[in-house]
């Protein structure tokens, strides 16, 4: 996919799946991003957006084992790929250089 | 961190929900996802309030969700898209195939399904004709008619007139009507000339100036502002206007009305929907009536209209008016109650209403036609499920083959039910043309003027789509069902589905057969017992002689003055027999009156019909004296002091004997001056005979002489030659009253004319019976061709050993004859109990005997039997060697 354009809350849920190192799953991802941003996430907003992001292929999915917890259904485990990587990067030095364009730190605006 | 979520399950129902919501491979890791969030909300926050979440959180699930990249299972869903349109186009060539090869098949279920959508769609446009009368007419829910219903010694009766003087009181004494109405029948016909050209005309009205605010007609001359102010001001209906000025614009011409100059006023256009169908309409002025007289309680004559403010409780308001007009509204004999009738249930729910001036229609009738078209329908639908299900074991290798590589059962029945689609389709198409065509006829036999605009009627396509989508639907989900359940492995190995079924009684089959001849054998026993009351009308001795008698009113005042001259210049003919002026002949107008008894001090009441009679109204009309004798002209009393009575008369006057009545006082307030009464004996008690239609019990009757109510001319000629007869009365008329055609007609004309709505339904009935049993038998045709077809090799064997035709001819049509015998036991307390009501509405009926049930029943059976042994003949004529030789 050419168009490497991603939605703010479908980044945070990349950038999550990221970091947990193949433990994310949707029920995982909604309380970390919970826990982290304070933000209270519905869980099929989650699953819209890891749908979709395997769609763009930037993460890959697995069927994992089951625990009690779920009253043994099976989890679908999600890992990030090289190019959801890349594309992360991507975003990442976009940002950074944008930073570097600002020369001064911002300041409050004074009344 | 993770949590035991045992002991805090989540409401199950709400998980049903997940599941129908989602595609199989996401519902299980949503699900075991919401469980887990579930067991850390219940810590956090309480059941209750997780109980919340979890609901909010799976409705949010209803959003669609991106397809999921890998399945949990490959289903054979994701491979059956593949080939979508080929699938559907092979459904389509099945179809097709399967028409073109059991072409009596489709035929018959064509056929059937047509004349059944046929019959219901000119039903349909008839009733929905009938039930948008007064439709057009802006805020008609407010407008309301007052009709009496009068108890008397006769029983109750409805009357569509009211006084004069009620939208006077309403009016003026009640807030909630807006404004009022008086309409006034112009009875009898009147003469109109314009110029040479001269007509009579009926159907005329004096109508308040409110007449077109309540009613709107389109004028196409003139305005229907101030068009009824004048009181010589007449406004014409379109077609009459044409008749007496062509083309051209009338308003401010002269018309001649019975000698009486009058101005056009407005020509308005007809609106076939209007309960009233007039030709003219004068001013309510121009009836002479006084301002006294209109304000009349005791001549109830007008039809009185009122319009109601907007919000009025119509029950109230009819309650304070009766209350009001109690008082007022008493008579010796009889209590008058004013009703509020809406002006949508005029035309409709009036058929029992005397002195209505009104077009009717019967709702009774209506509501059974509706019934007969969806009989009718209903019946062809079932044909189709029987056929089809009879047939569906040919299509068994078709479903064994469709399941092995991999049809749904969900795909077989979309499959099956669109075949069934189809042809109601190719049925709705034809039966559209054939309604088109058949329309023009409808038309003339109900005196309407039905559209069928297919393309005009935005509203029709669908309506027709619809409906034969509905009747594909619900023809082919049966047979559909079944054919679909067939399974593979059985039918496939060649052992037929049908082997299973054989020894079991195909229930649903034969009961619906049961359905189809019950409801024929009701329309047939209904058919017969109205076809036999119509006859039975239409011949039941009247008690006098109707037939070779000439009838026409007097015109013109030298007649009226001369009528003793004028009756015997007629019978200077030897064509001529007898003659008789009087006013109160058999079919024609009444006058009612009161006559009072005074029977051994007592003054004994009793409304009778009077008829007004000369001294020839007897031998004319043939009437047998049972007591005491006819009038006379060598005695001098009989003129002035005299009375015959029939003999229900003398009966309510409490002689049991009709001669003990000779002899007896009568007392008669006379019509022209009210306060004169005319004592008088009974010197004579005639024969009960029916003046009015056999729908009226036979009513107490009066004959007197009164010339000053002397009308009409009734002529009894000897001949039925009218080629010498006609000329003669035409010259003596000529003589007395050249200014004025003569008008005649003959008097068992009006009689022929009274039955007409009876006619009708006769010939109707006759219709739709021959069309439902005829749609019957195209089912039970298929059916024992079915089973001749299923059973040849059985036949076969029979054959060979020895069996006789008649015998095999017998075992085929057993099992249907029993059906039949089963749906007459249906039929018949259905019909006996229909039919009981309808005979209810005439007082003098046919008795419902038990040959009219028998003989439906053998028609039926012969019926059945013709059709089922034209198959069964044939299967057992044929040849055994060829039924056999395959095997």
């Amino acid at each position: 996919m050419n168009r490497n354009y991603l939605g703010e809350f479908e980044e945070l849920v990349l950038l999550t799946v990221a970091h947990m190192h193949g433990e994310a799953y949707g029920a995982a991802i909604t309380q970390d991003i919970k826990e982290r941003t304070g933000r209270s996430v519905v869980l099929s907003a989650v699953h819209v957006a890891l749908y979709r992001l395997e769609e763009k292929g930037l993460v890959s999915s697995a069927v994992g084992g089951a625990t009690a917890e779920r009253g043994g259904r099976r989890k679908r485990l999600f890992t990030i790929t090289t190019y959801g990587m890349n594309i992360l990067s991507e975003i990442r030095q976009v940002r950074e250089d944008l930073w570097q364009l600002i020369s001064k730190p911002i300041q409050p605006a004074v009344l | 961190m993770s949590k035991d979520s045992k002991g805090h399950l989540p409401p199950p129902w709400i998980d049903k929900f997940l599941q129908w919501r989602l595609p199989e491979e996401q519902f299980e890791e949503v699900q075991g996802d919401l469980h887990e969030l579930y067991g850390q909300w219940v810590e956090e926050m309480g059941e209750g309030k997780a109980r919340g979440r979890y609901l909010w959180t799976a409705l949010t699930f209803l959003r669609p969700l991106p397809k999921a990249k890998k399945s949990l299972y490959p289903t054979y869903s994701d491979y059956s898209q593949a080939n979508f349109f080929d699938m559907i186009r092979n459904y389509f060539k099945i179809a097709y195939r399967n028409l073109i090869r059991h072409k009596s098949f489709s035929f018959l279920n064509i056929l059937g399904l047509t004349l059944g959508l046929t019959a219901c769609l000119l039903i349909a446009l008839f009733v929905q004709d009938e039930r948008s009368f007064d439709k057009f007419v802006p805020a008609g829910d407010r407008i309301y008619r007052v009709y009496y219903q009068v108890d008397n010694n006769e029983g109750t009766s409805v009357i569509a007139t009211t006084p004069p003087v009620f939208p006077t009181i309403l009016q003026q004494n009640f807030a909630e009507v807006e404004s009022t109405l008086r309409v006034l029948n112009h009875s009898g016909k009147e003469l109109f000339e314009v110029g040479d050209r001269e007509a009579y005309e009926e159907r005329g009205i004096f109508a308040d100036s409110t007449f077109f605010d309540f009613f709107p007609l389109s004028f196409t001359f003139g305005s229907s502002l101030k068009a009824l102010d004048g009181p010589t001001s007449i406004v014409l209906s379109q077609p009459m206007a044409q008749k007496y000025f062509g083309n051209e614009n009338p308003v401010g011409k002269q018309i001649l009305m019975d000698k009486q100059p009058f101005q056009v006023a407005g020509v308005f256009a007809s609106n076939p929907k209007f309960h009233l169908q007039v030709n003219y309409i004068l001013p309510m002025s121009a009836t002479g009536l006084s301002a006294e007289q209109l304000q009349s309680w005791s001549t109830y004559s007008h039809n009185n209209y009122i319009k109601l403010k907007e919000g009025t409780n119509v029950a109230t308001l009819e309650t304070q008016f009766r209350q009001y007009t109690q008082p007022y509204l008493k008579d010796e004999v009889s209590t008058f109650l004013p009703v509020f009738q809406p002006l949508h249930d005029i035309h409709l729910y009036s058929a029992s209403f005397k002195y209505d001036m009104a077009v009717r229609g019967n709702i009774t009738y209506v509501n059974a036609l509706t019934i007969i078209a969806l009989f009718i329908l209903l019946i062809a639908c079932f044909n189709f499920v029987n056929l089809a299900t009879a047939k569906s074991l040919q299509r068994a290798k078709e479903v064994g083959v469709r399941k092995t590589v991999g049809a749904t059962r969900k795909q077989l029945m979309v499959q099956y039910i669109s075949e069934t689609v189809l042809l109601a389709f190719i049925s709705m198409i034809l039966s559209a043309c054939f309604s088109y065509l058949f329309l023009p006829s409808l038309n003339r036999f109900a005196e309407k003027q039905i559209s069928f605009d297919l393309f005009t009627n935005p509203l029709m396509p669908p309506v027709l789509l619809l409906l034969a989508l509905t009747v594909g639907i619900l023809a082919g989900f049966y047979p559909a069902l079944v054919l679909s359940g067939y399974q593979p492995v059985r039918v496939l190995k060649g052992n037929v589905v049908g082997e299973t079924n054989l020894g079991k009684t195909p229930w649903l089959r034969h009961s619906l057969v049961v359905v189809q001849f019950s409801l024929s054998v009701l329309l047939i026993i209904s058919a017969i017992v109205v076809i036999t009351q119509v006859n039975y009308l239409h011949n039941k001795n009247l008690g006098f002689t109707k037939e070779q008698i000439l009838f026409f009113p007097m015109r013109g005042d030298n007649m009226f003055n001369n009528y003793e001259t004028f009756k015997n210049e007629l019978l200077k003919s030897s064509t001529v027999s007898s003659v008789s002026i009087g006013y109160g002949f058999p079919g024609d107008m009444f006058g009612d009156g009161l006559m009072t008894a005074p029977v051994e001090g007592v003054e004994k009441k009793l409304k009778a019909t009077q008829l007004m009679i000369d001294h020839d109204y007897i031998p004319t009309l043939g009437l047998q004296l049972v007591a005491g004798r006819n009038f006379s002209k060598e005695m001098s009393t009989d003129k002035d002091a005299a009375y015959i009575i029939n003999e229900t008369a003398a009966k309510e006057l409490g002689y049991a004997v009709a001669s003990q009545a000779i002899g007896q006082t009568l007392l008669w307030n006379t019509w022209r001056k009210p306060d004169l009464v005319k004592r008088g004996k009974v010197i004579g008690v005639v024969k009960d005979f029916h003046f009015k239609s056999l729908y009226d019990k036979m009513e107490p009757a009066v004959l007197q002489i009164y010339p000053e109510a002397y009308w009409k001319v009734a002529v009894k000629l000897k001949t039925a030659h009218m080629a010498t007869a006609l000329p003669h009365v035409q010259a003596v008329w000529n003589k007395f009253s050249p200014d004025y055609p003569i008008e005649y007609r003959f008097l068992d004309e009006s009689f022929e004319q009274m039955y007409k709505a009876e006619d009708k339904l006769k010939s109707l009935l006759w219709i739709f019976t021959c069309i439902t049993v005829f749609v019957a038998c195209l089912g039970l045709f298929g059916l024992a061709a079915y089973a001749a077809e299923r059973r040849k090799k059985e036949i076969g064997i029979r054959k060979v050993l020895g069996a006789s035709v008649e015998s095999l001819v017998l075992l085929l049509s057993k099992e249907f004859v029993k059906l039949v015998a089963v749906a007459l036991l249906l039929a018949t307390p259905l019909a006996w109990y229909a039919m009981d009501n309808w005979l209810q509405d005439f007082a003098y009926r046919i008795d419902l005997d038990w040959w009219i049930f028998a003989l439906a029943g053998v028609l039926a059976l012969l019926i059945a039997l013709l059709t089922v042994s034209f198959q069964s003949i044939k299967a057992a004529l044929m040849n055994p060697v060829k039924s056999l030789r395959s095997e």
